[in-house]
């Protein structure tokens, strides 16, 4: 529960042709995660094996998912399980066939895109119409060749705008600015038609130029060639929606191909995501990888019935300078789900590594209720959660854990939104005596860190770095001195040297910790190892007193409900419930959300950084997804 | 623009910096004296990767540098905001362009996806093109479409227009550093005066050299007309103006180009006639005036650009020694092709 499934390392000796079946047998049982960072065997077989399946793969995958994006299709769901894999000459046709349906495809986007930029220059005509009136030339004589005089208008990017100018002059033109929008500058361009027109040419196909297209009823009145225009617009529109019409018949009519491809190609995609994981040389083939040590009798079970000639299977557990490298597998209660996000955003455990999950949600949990104590406002949470159990998902259990425990506390304190005299309390009110509270608050300070400090001296243990279990100042040392001062807190009087010799020891171990992993000159050593023990004590002192703030805010509670009580009796009795009701949701909502930050920045800060390494790999199988069709680029 | 107490970091760091840079005369001993091994050189040239020193380094060199120069233009860049931050953030785009120009060299010539793949340089964090994307396209026009929906749309789209109009790749690369310099030039101007003096320096120089060069190819080697040509070239030289180009254009014979050139920049040029000889005379006067303006301290956000420039030349020439003798060639030609004399 605590450390995950135990894992075996195997390699699996097959022959090179059956790689393809030994890995969709693999990825059938979903249990097998390939190790693509093992090199045994590499020099011995270097080659890689289906590599033109998986070369065919990669290309016919790419090509599908740019159809499906494009085709915008919604598949169906089919089942994999019985689907036997392709061959090579099936995936080569598929590949081809991808190939000559992307080109389609392509070429449609490609004429959405000119549609778009040709509706743009229209929209641009439009918005820029009076200027050309602003003009003291006949734009009719646009659309006819002149012998001498060379006449443009178009459109032209702002950027190049300057330099189009400079080099039209060298060209013997004329640049004038009729209109600018954001990107784009609105121009006229005027010169000697015979060389100089040459010359221009390839200047403004080098600055992007784009001609107007210039209605034949452009001397016409301003609204007729404004309906003209619109005219085109929506001949135009009309266009892209006969090819939106297009992509969406081409994309039923293609549905049944796709979904065979689809089909094919996740059967072939394990093949693809052995990666390096499978080396061989001629005939023969290795597959790394990662089983469940549970698992493993199922999975050689399903290669023995998938592969037709013999093979070889090597086991063992991992050892222990593999485990940097070995998958983590744990499995969760539902429940549990939104306290795994919470911990998985501060990283992975490590294979063997105690999972701080648990430890997490417990003490959240408990922290949550010990600073907001109260029987209305917990039942409020819980009664939310169970409402918006659709939007919140899996956060629907953290909130009504928490409410849950908010509860629990409520009845220990005594208080029901707010009010302390309806309930009597199991134990008292936080404010009854604060002194006590913030005591209560610094013992659990002490039973936090003190068992972070032996999670962590547990997990050095177990990756046989006894040294830093030892003898690091997150390890051992730190749990001697936090003794030696409850020792010392508890029995002064009748032992007054013994703490002082612990403290004294737990400081000799760190300064030799911190003198052993520091190669500096001595003069420097001296200078980093007194530092970094004084700060290790401060911070290891200064975060118990961090646990206050528990205590403090269930007496921030108490006295913001006697707040919203203040306020609402200095209202008439309407304004009295209005308050009430207002206070209350305030503290649901803003109080419980600081709370709820203040929880995790203990969680995070003075838990999971003490103990968690945080730099495992998760447990990834292959695996034929069946549940939904998902696209990858590859 | 920068706080003073991070010009005073600046300041010290790439003091603290300098000694990785070396002298002409250590360049000419490398070549003359090629290196035992790839890690000696490394640490003669304080190459970093992930923190560790250089004798634990693979030898592939060539990520290496890049690595190291990235690790280093993080460092710089760190303590810079606003306009000075997007100037250091144009000029480390040169990588992400090479790479822009080896995709679409490589489309335009139906090159395997997994070739230009392994022939990019990884940019890491500082990368902004969706390359994965663009390798998968099929053709230049998908690829445009990608293109279009990124910052470098009509970049793009002048290399193809040229690329159709003259259907060789030289101009792809010519217009790409043509839009690369002028976009430097923009981010120049919006910094404050005293950093654009200095700046302009600098710049002035690189684009003194990409306008020569490019105005005798584009006019006496693939024979355009001076309104293109001029219209190719960048503003912003240091020697040559607006005006003198707008003159040389219009000449009609590389010997009158070599003559109607300013004097400072014939002085450079030093009766060279060879277009190979007269690039490499502007690298080392690029190069003398980047190591002059990493010396002065008036302008820090120059210096910094200075020193990366002067880094990754100087990087780059050790590649190049190396190759050189990966490839068995006498130390004269090493030397000379890499601008040592």
């Amino acid at each position: 529960m605590l450390e995950g499934l135990r894992m075996q390392r195997v390699t699996f000796h097959v022959m090179t042709d059956e790689v393809p079946q030994t890995a969709l047998a693999l990825a059938r049982t979903g249990s097998f995660s390939p190790d693509k960072t093992n090199q045994e065997y590499e020099n011995e077989l270097p080659e890689t094996p289906a590599t033109e399946y998986r070369n065919l793969y990669q290309s016919a995958n790419n090509r599908l998912c740019k159809i499906h994006e494009h085709l915008a299709v919604t598949l169906p769901r089919p089942p994999l399980k019985s689907a036997s894999l392709p061959d090579l000459e099936t995936l080569r046709v598929i590949d081809q066939e991808l190939t000559e349906l992307w080109a389609e495809c392509s070429e449609c986007e490609e004429h959405q895109r000119e549609l778009d930029e040709e509706i743009h220059l229209i929209d641009s005509l439009l918005n820029s119409l009076h200027n050309f009136y602003g003009l003291e030339i006949n734009l009719a004589q646009l659309r006819e060749q002149k012998t001498f005089l060379d006449l443009q208008v178009g459109l032209v990017p702002v950027e190049n705008l300057a330099r189009l100018r400079q080099a039209a002059g060298l060209a013997g033109y004329m640049v004038e600015v009729f209109h600018r929008e954001k990107h784009q500058a609105h121009i006229v361009l005027a010169g000697l038609a015979g060389e100089g027109k040459e010359n221009i040419e390839s200047v403004l196909r080098a600055a992007g130029y784009r001609t107007f297209p210039i209605p034949e009823a452009f001397n016409d009145t301003p609204e007729n060639m404004h309906i003209e225009l619109e005219k085109r617009r929506q001949l135009l529109l009309e266009d892209k929606q006969r090819h939106d019409h297009k992509r969406i018949i081409r994309g039923n009519e293609n549905m049944d191909n796709l979904l065979s491809y689809w089909r094919a190609l996740k059967l072939v995609e394990p093949v693809y995501l052995l990666g390096d994981a499978a080396h061989s040389r001629g005939g023969l083939a290795v597959i790394h990888g990662w089983v469940p040590e549970a698992q493993l009798v199922d999975v050689i079970e399903q290669l023995r019935k998938t592969l037709a000639r013999p093979f070889h299977v090597e086991n063992h557990p991992p050892k222990i300078y593999e485990y940097a490298s070995v998958p983590t597998a744990i499995r969760y209660p539902a429940w549990l789900k939104p306290f795994v996000s919470l911990t998985r955003n501060y990283g992975t455990p490590r294979y063997g590594e105690i999972d701080p999950t648990w430890l997490f949600a417990l003490s959240s949990i408990l922290l949550f209720g010990i600073m907001f104590g109260d029987v209305g406002h917990g039942a409020t949470l819980l009664i939310a959660a169970y409402i918006f159990r659709n939007v919140l998902k899996s956060y629907a259990y953290l909130i009504g854990a928490n409410g849950l425990s908010s509860i629990v506390f409520g009845f220990v304190y005594g208080s029901v939104f707010g009010n302390e005299h309806l309930l009597t309390p199991l134990w008292q009110s936080p404010l009854h005596e604060p002194s006590v509270i913030l005591l209560v608050a610094i013992y659990i300070g002490v039973a936090f860190i003190a068992l972070s400090i032996t999670i962590n001296i547990y997990n050095n243990i177990l990756v046989t770095d006894y040294h830093r279990a030892f003898m690091s100042p997150g390890g051992l040392p730190s749990l001697i001195a936090i003794s030696s001062v409850i020792l010392y807190a508890i029995s002064a009087e009748q032992h007054p040297i013994f703490p002082g010799l612990l403290l004294l020891a737990s400081l000799l171990m760190m300064m030799q910790y911190l003198w052993a992993t520091n190669d500096t000159s001595t003069s420097e050593r001296v200078v980093v190892v007194s530092i970094e023990l004084f700060e290790t004590l401060l911070s290891l002192f200064s975060n118990i007193l961090s646990f206050l703030r528990v205590g403090a805010f269930s007496l921030n509670h108490v006295a913001l409900m006697l707040a919203v009580f203040a306020i609402a009796e200095m209202l008439p009795e309407n304004g009295y419930w209005l308050m009430m009701i207002l206070g209350n949701l305030f503290v649901i909502s803003f109080e419980a959300a600081i709370v709820m930050i203040q929880v995790l920045r203990l969680e995070y800060y003075e838990g999971l950084s003490r103990y968690f390494h945080a730099d495992g790999r998760m447990f990834r199988p292959l695996k034929l997804d069946d549940s939904e069709v998902q696209y990858r680029y590859t | 623009m920068q706080l003073n107490t991070s010009s005073s970091y600046l300041d010290t760091r790439i003091s603290i910096l300098n000694y990785r840079l070396q002298s002409r005369d250590w360049f000419h001993e490398l070549a003359q004296n090629p290196p035992e091994s790839v890690s000696a050189i490394s640490e003669q040239l304080s190459l970093l990767h992930a923190g560790k020193k250089a004798p634990e380094l693979e030898p592939d060199f060539e990520s290496l540098i890049l690595e190291s120069l990235l690790n280093e233009f993080k460092i710089l860049l760190r303590p810079y905001y606003g306009h000075a931050r997007r100037l250091l953030l144009q000029w480390i785009s040169h990588i992400e362009l090479r790479n822009l120009k080896t995709i679409l060299h490589g489309a335009l010539l139906r090159r395997p996806a997994d070739e230009l793949r392994d022939s990019m340089l990884q940019m890491g964090d500082l990368e902004t093109l969706p390359f994965q994307e663009l390798l998968q396209a099929d053709d230049i026009l998908e690829m445009l479409r990608i293109l279009d929906r990124t910052n470098y749309s009509s970049m793009a789209r002048q290399a193809r227009r040229l690329y159709e109009e003259h259907n060789d790749p030289f101009f792809v690369n010519a217009s790409i550093d043509q839009r690369y310099l002028r976009d430097m030039m923009a981010h120049m101007n919006r910094m404050p005066r005293r950093d654009i003096a200095y700046l302009r320096q600098l710049l002035g120089f690189i684009i003194d050299r990409h306008n020569l060069v490019w105005l005798m190819r584009y006019r006496f080697t693939y024979d355009l007309k001076s309104p293109e040509t001029w219209y190719l070239l960048s503003p912003g030289g240091y020697h040559l103006s607006s005006s003198d180009i707008y003159t040389l254009v219009n000449l009609s014979s590389a010997d009158q180009v070599l003559d109607r050139l300013p004097d400072s920049l014939k002085s450079i040029i030093n009766e060279q006639t060879n277009l190979f000889d007269i690039e490499l005379a502007l690298e080392n006067a690029i190069e003398e005036k980047t190591r002059e303006l990493v010396r002065q301290k008036q302008s820090i956000i120059t210096r910094t650009v200075a020193w990366l420039i002067l880094r990754e030349k100087q990087l780059l020439r050790v590649r190049g020694i190396l190759k050189g003798q990966e490839l068995s060639l006498d130390a004269k030609t090493v030397s000379f092709a890499m601008g040592l004399g």
